[in-house]
């Protein structure tokens, strides 16, 4: 389909649909999707999917969830100046390119506070 | 151009009145309503779905996946040393029961129609919303192979889709008489998951060690190199005297198959083996391919930052079905990709620009039950292009570096590919105890 096409297809649909959503069996006005998170949010989605979607961990994968925020912080600044040359060259590869603000914010998202 | 009302509903009453699942906000802000629709259920739209849900309670979201049981690939290849686990590895999709969880309409989806953002369902039935996500996996490229067909899949089954196929493989291996010879046979990149062929091989090769010792595994490759392969090679060396690979350039690019005569034919030799397992090439599935979303190319171009498709505006395509190059299609990608995708469609409906995506991969192969090997990637978007991050990328390390601790590590890997691999299932499905 060329641009042009799908522009002016695109168009039509729009107001296709705008006409069918009047009648459309959907809540009307659902309420507003607010919520684009921000970076902390999602890199802690980014964590959940090898420590679970609370962050509850699994057998040998730890828990982030319930540790003391310091401790979290002091794990997560060691690894990432560590060199990877064991089993933890995972984490220590993905922490890699983390900024301090963002290592903090990880900390303060799971961490308990003191 | 300007576009009369009636021309509009003339439209609509040829294309069929769409139900539409929230209303686009034409002339209200952006953020006033929306609604998402997404096709799959596997880990790309699962991990969507709840992402939307965790940070926009109140937005529509409707996951249209096929009827037929979902069993994730992850952990099937153990299943076939341990085929009493195959049970374990399906998806139940109870979660979807909870108040507030995203819409689960369990059907088959039978065309895209890329334009209305919508889906015809096999029952007629069609959905359309603002925001269209298409996560449907992956289709076997059957008319790649010369030969392959439905007697040729059934005799040499793939099990690259888990659930039965698993099974059947499990119980072919196991009438494998000792001496018999098992060939695999592996396609050309891309496919699902990079390493797994080379995680089952490792496995296969475990077994008949210990059941079939005089038996041997050949893999053919339609290749000359492949993810890990030095850490593979090494491993089969020290471990797996019965195991052969051969790479394209010796010959092993797959020619033909013959069910009738249990022939495999390479570009070299002829094989008539007591099992093959013939994983056959992938590509798009025919619904994304006939709505011209692969432009012509057998998978489908995307942007990096919400995998919106190259070709059509508000349709997102995620998973193995994407080019999202140089992520592997692998579950942990398309975990990742849905959330991505989710920050993106939120920041669209909001009317604000797209967040830089967080997306990783971490790939964790056993090379036994007990020994575990891993790919990481991070990767970031520059100049419009998805690249990898080489300060947050790597491979375990060689056992040469890991000296006397060798084994260990190997041994922490595999133990953390089996957490991880529970984590990825609560986290994409939300299984696990119920949230508060
Ligand atoms: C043997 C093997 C081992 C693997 N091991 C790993 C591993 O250890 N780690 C890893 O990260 N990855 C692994 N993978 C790869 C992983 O399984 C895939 O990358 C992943 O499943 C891709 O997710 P997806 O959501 O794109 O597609 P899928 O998981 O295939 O989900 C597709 C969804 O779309 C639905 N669907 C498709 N067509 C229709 C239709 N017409 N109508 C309605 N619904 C439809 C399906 O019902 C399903 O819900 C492995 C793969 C294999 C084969």
């Amino acid at each position: 389909m060329t641009c042009i096409a799908r522009g002016w297809a695109q168009g039509l649909s729009r107001l296709a649909l705008a006409l069918a959503g009047a009648m459309a069996l959907s809540p009307a006005g659902a309420a507003a999707p607010s919520g684009v998170p921000s970076a902390v949010e999602r890199w802690a989605a980014a964590c959940n999917g090898c420590h679970g979607a609370r962050g509850e961990g699994s057998g040998a994968i730890p828990a982030l969830r319930g540790q003391s925020r310091d401790a979290l912080r002091a794990t997560l600044l060691a690894w990432q100046q560590d060199e990877a040359s064991d089993q933890r060259h995972v984490m220590v590869r993905v922490l890699k390119p983390l900024d301090p603000a963002l290592l903090e914010g990880l900390a303060q998202h799971y961490g308990t506070p003191p | 151009m300007t576009l009369h009302r009636r021309d509009a509903l003339k439209v609509l009453g040829a294309a069929g009145l769409a139900t539409a699942l929230g209303r686009r906000a034409l002339a209200a802000s952006p953020s006033s309503s929306g609604s998402v629709l997404i096709l799959g259920a596997g880990f790309a739209g699962a991990s969507l779905a709840w992402a939307l849900k965790r940070w926009a309670p109140s937005l529509a979201v409707t996951v249209v996946a096929s009827p037929a049981r979902y069993w994730t690939c992850p952990f099937s290849n153990t299943a076939l040393l341990e085929p009493d686990t195959t049970d374990a590895l399906e998806v139940r999709y109870g979660a979807f029961q909870a108040p507030g969880a995203p819409t689960l309409i369990r059907a088959k989806v039978v065309a895209v129609e890329p334009e209305h953002r919508a889906l015809v369902l096999e029952d007629g039935r069609r959905l359309s919303a603002d925001k269209l996500v298409l996560a449907p996996g992956v289709e076997f490229a059957s008319d790649a192979i010369e030969g392959y067909d439905a007697d040729a899949e059934h005799r040499f089954p793939h099990a690259w889709e888990a659930g039965p196929s698993t099974l059947t493989l499990a119980q072919r291996l196991r009438a494998v008489p000792d001496g018999g010879l098992v060939v695999m046979t592996i396609p050309p990149n891309p496919y699902r998951c990079p390493p797994g062929p080379y995680e089952r091989a490792s496995l296969i090769a475990w077994w008949l060690q210990r059941h079939r010792p005089r038996s041997k595994l050949l893999l053919l490759d339609g290749k000359d190199q492949f993810t890990k392969d030095s850490l593979f090679k090494a491993a089969w060396a020290a471990r797996y005297g019965n195991l052969e690979w051969q790479g394209l350039s010796d010959g092993a690019g797959l020619r033909r198959v013959s069910a009738r005569e249990n022939l495999i034919e390479t570009d070299f030799d002829r094989f008539t083996p007591a099992l093959a397992n013939v994983i056959p090439p992938q590509r798009a599935p025919a619904l994304l391919r006939q709505a011209g979303l692969d432009g012509g190319q057998g998978w489908c171009p995307v942007e990096p930052t919400g995998f919106e498709s190259s070709l059509a505006r508000d349709v997102h395509i995620l998973g193995d079905a994407a080019i999202a190059n140089p992520m592997p299609k692998s579950a942990f990608a398309a975990n990742s990709q849905g959330k991505a995708c989710a920050a993106a469609l939120l920041a669209d409906l909001a009317g604000e620009p797209r967040p830089a995506p967080v997306l990783l991969n971490t790939c964790y192969s056993l090379v036994a039950p007990d020994a575990g090997i891993a790919i990481v990637g991070s990767y970031a978007v520059q100049a419009g292009k998805l690249v990898t991050l080489s300060e947050g990328s790597g491979l375990s390390p060689s056992r040469g570096a890991l000296g006397t601790q060798g084994d260990a590590v190997r041994a922490a890997e595999a133990a953390h590919a089996r957490g991880w691999y529970a984590s990825i299932r609560a986290d994409a499905f939300r299984e696990g105890p119920p949230w508060p």
